[in-house]
């Protein structure tokens, strides 16, 4: 069991057929899940583009999968009791420095570290039909799971993110269960 | 004034102050745009684009941020509205999986074409780097994220001015395997003003 402290990335190797579960630790804790595959240059990694466009859906939740910029399923997403998150990529000027350099340190391609590659678990994103666009925290109620299973063997990067609208969150947890 | 052949591409380094403008010619086509800061390399960037604009449809008025939260570009001029700015562009692995098939052109092979002659491969940029002009994408209430036909019609144009120097580089989009170009390829205009 891994503690998630907020601005702390944790980085995992997850092996194929693996699972990953993650459990907000109460109210309004953005997670933000940055994976890539291991080998071939650190070059494969999460795409959220690729993810919305495959799956025909900005609300990936249960039975979805998360892509890879080859257009390879990355995570299947087995259990979801949130069923709310930000698929649309990026993290904000606190987050993507921290995710960047813990990426790179395990062997991500730098040239390869944008906001495509950044998945918000437990963020609500609104669309207004007027064109207004925002990224809000979501509720979580004590004992939210987010269970991933891998398809490929990888490493995820996971950072609970620090700016939050309340200060009485402690982050998450995450677990690895190898098959 | 250049017409942008059916499934063309072109890149070309621009200065600061210098306006970039893509019509329609018979209409219902779109276009992928990215660029490159320079000399700092910095990419355009549709994350920091919708939080600049706090927007999903920016147009006439908006910025177009890089990565490093920069303008690098104002729409001066948008007489369509619709512009897709969730990033993206179509490939040979999307295609495969949305649509069965590889063996159709694509914006990234175009961009990876043009680009390479300023060393950039198709790593250079990524889908977060791509302005897709004209493009029509739902949002829907009810979590569907669909292509839909562009709403442009001849005569339709863009008109951006540009805030820094930049290498920029636009595909006239070939998807025919979508209802982004109704299935069927147009010409585009295109046009570097000072």
């Amino acid at each position: 069991m891994h503690q998630l402290s907020p601005g702390v990335p944790t980085t995992l190797d997850v092996p194929a057929t693996g699972t990953l579960t993650v459990r907000p630790s109460g109210d309004h804790a953005p997670l933000v899940l940055a994976a890539f595959v291991r080998g071939g240059g650190g070059r494969e990694r999460l795409s959220m583009y690729t993810s919305q466009a495959v799956n025909h859906t900005w609300r990936l939740s249960t039975g979805h999968a998360l892509m890879s910029t080859d257009a390879r399923e990355l995570w299947e997403i087995v259990r979801d009791d949130c069923g709310v998150h930000y698929a649309g990529g990026g993290a904000d000027d606190t987050c993507h420095p921290l995710l960047g350099a813990a990426l790179t340190a395990c062997g991500a391609h730098p040239d390869d570290l944008g906001p495509d590659g950044f998945f918000t678990a437990f963020a609500e994103p609104v669309y207004a039909p007027g064109g207004a666009w925002s990224v809000r925290p979501t509720s979580t109620a004590p004992g939210t799971e987010l269970v991933l299973r891998a398809r490929a063997d990888q490493t995820v990067v996971l950072l609970v993110c620090p700016h939050r609208p309340r200060t009485d969150t402690a982050g998450a947890t995450a677990e690895v269960t190898a098959p | 004034m250049t017409v942008l052949e059916p499934g063309g591409a072109v890149a070309a380094v621009v200065p600061a102050g210098a306006r970039v403008r893509i019509g329609q010619v018979e209409g219902g086509q779109v276009a992928d745009l990215v660029s490159f800061a320079r000399p700092s390399g910095e990419r355009l960037s549709m994350f920091r684009t919708r939080a600049h604009n706090a927007s999903w449809r920016p147009s006439t008025g908006a910025v177009l941020a890089s990565t490093a939260g920069r303008a690098l570009w104002t729409i001066v001029e948008d007489t369509v509205g619709e512009n897709y700015v969730g990033g993206g562009y179509c490939n040979p692995r999307v295609n495969l999986r949305r649509y069965g098939t590889a063996g159709v052109n694509t914006c990234e092979q175009n961009l990876a074409r043009v680009l390479a002659e300023y060393g950039l491969d198709r790593h250079g940029f990524d889908p977060d780097t791509c302005f897709n002009v004209f493009m029509n994408v739902g949002y829907d209430p009810d979590g569907t994220w669909a292509i839909r036909p562009t709403p442009a019609v001849a005569g339709d144009h863009i008109l951006l001015r540009a805030e820094t120097d930049q290498l920029v580089a636009v595909s006239n989009c070939p998807q025919v395997l979508s209802d982004v170009n109704a299935r069927d390829l147009k010409s585009l205009e295109w046009e570097v003003l000072p």
